[in-house]
């Protein structure tokens, strides 16, 4: 698996996962991406980067029980694989690299 | 809600994301929070669908352009076999011309009803046969795919309907007797065809099928 193919999102969706742990299915993942970027989230994309990643292997989903909250339908969680997890790191490693003494962005201002 | 799960359930749209807009909603978010999420998945889901099944979606375009062309062919030279030499074999001696047709009789006047009037009986066979050909499309390939069998037969459309719209009446080099007869027939081929061959498809596929997923 290459860095290069893990676009911004998609390491955006891997981390909400990880935040938010054993409960991670569409809308909490979408709820952090909307809390940690004060933007609107739109659930289809999220969906369509979790398929991604999925095909990718970096996660892997399984289904809960219907609700009736949901209409009868089942959640679908996710969770990092072994693999997901060293991208995340990698890239983690990658950033702050790549951030580290750079005079235009010292202070959080940029 | 209910529109948009049908809408969403027709396009392949996975069950778990409907259940999560699901849960949104009474959860109170707004019905145009609903729809923009709605539109947004059911583009992504076609989107993907197409992506991957891009030699289907070719095959299925190109062919369904060529059966709708066959069929308004076929119908518009039956149209003007009909129009141009039963109706004037029938017409009764003193009939007048209209549109380019001699009208005079009974048989001749129920004929030109149907094949005349306002060209209404034309445009509703082009796009009945529009329609059984979305439903062709969509029992075998994908809602997704009827949508690309929709922008192929687009260009179509336009070269038929456009020129009807622009000559209006000019065809037997006189004025029509309702010149909004022809603006009709032209909007009907233009936007008329296309709608019916979509909700045609959307209605036949099945919830759960379509292969959208990736």
């Amino acid at each position: 698996m290459s860095r290069e193919a893990l676009g911004n999102f998609e390491l955006m969706v891997l981390l909400a996962i990880l935040r938010v742990g054993e409960d991670a299915y569409g809308v909490p993942i979408s709820e952090a991406l909307e809390k940690s970027s004060r933007k609107p989230v739109l659930l289809g994309s999220v969906y369509a980067a979790l398929d991604r990643l999925e095909t990718k292997r970096l996660i892997t989903s399984e289904l809960g029980d219907p609700t009736p909250e949901r209409g009868g339908r089942a959640k679908r969680y996710f969770r990092l694989t072994g693999t997901g997890l060293r991208e995340v790191r990698s890239a983690q490693r990658t950033l702050i690299n790549l951030w580290r003494n750079l005079p235009a962005l010292e202070g959080g201002k940029a | 809600m209910n529109a948009a799960v049908w809408l969403m359930q027709r396009f392949g749209v996975p069950d778990a994301l409907i259940g999560d807009l699901v849960e949104q909603q009474r959860a109170g978010r707004s019905s145009v929070w609903l729809w923009h999420q709605v539109i947004v998945t059911v583009v992504e889901t076609t989107h993907r669908a197409i992506r991957n099944q891009k030699g289907n979606a070719l095959v299925t375009a190109l062919l369904s352009a060529a059966a709708l062309f066959v069929w308004v062919k076929s119908t518009w030279a039956l149209y003007l076999w009909v129009s141009e030499r039963w109706m004037n074999a029938w017409a009764a001696p003193g009939a007048a011309w209209v549109d380019g047709v001699r009208v005079g009789g009974f048989w001749s006047r129920a004929v030109f009803v149907w094949w005349e009037l306002y060209g209404g009986g034309l445009v509703l066979l082009w796009c009945v046969g529009s329609a059984l050909i979305g439903r062709v499309v969509a029992r075998t390939q994908s809602v997704a795919l009827v949508l690309v069998s929709v922008a192929a037969q687009l260009p179509f459309v336009l070269w038929w309907g456009v020129p009807i719209w622009l000559h209006a009446g000019s065809r037997y080099g006189v004025a029509p007797i309702h010149p909004l007869n022809f603006w009709v027939s032209a909007a009907v081929v233009l936007v008329g065809m296309p709608f019916s061959t979509v909700i045609a498809g959307l209605c036949a596929t099945p919830r759960h099928r379509i292969g959208l997923e990736s």
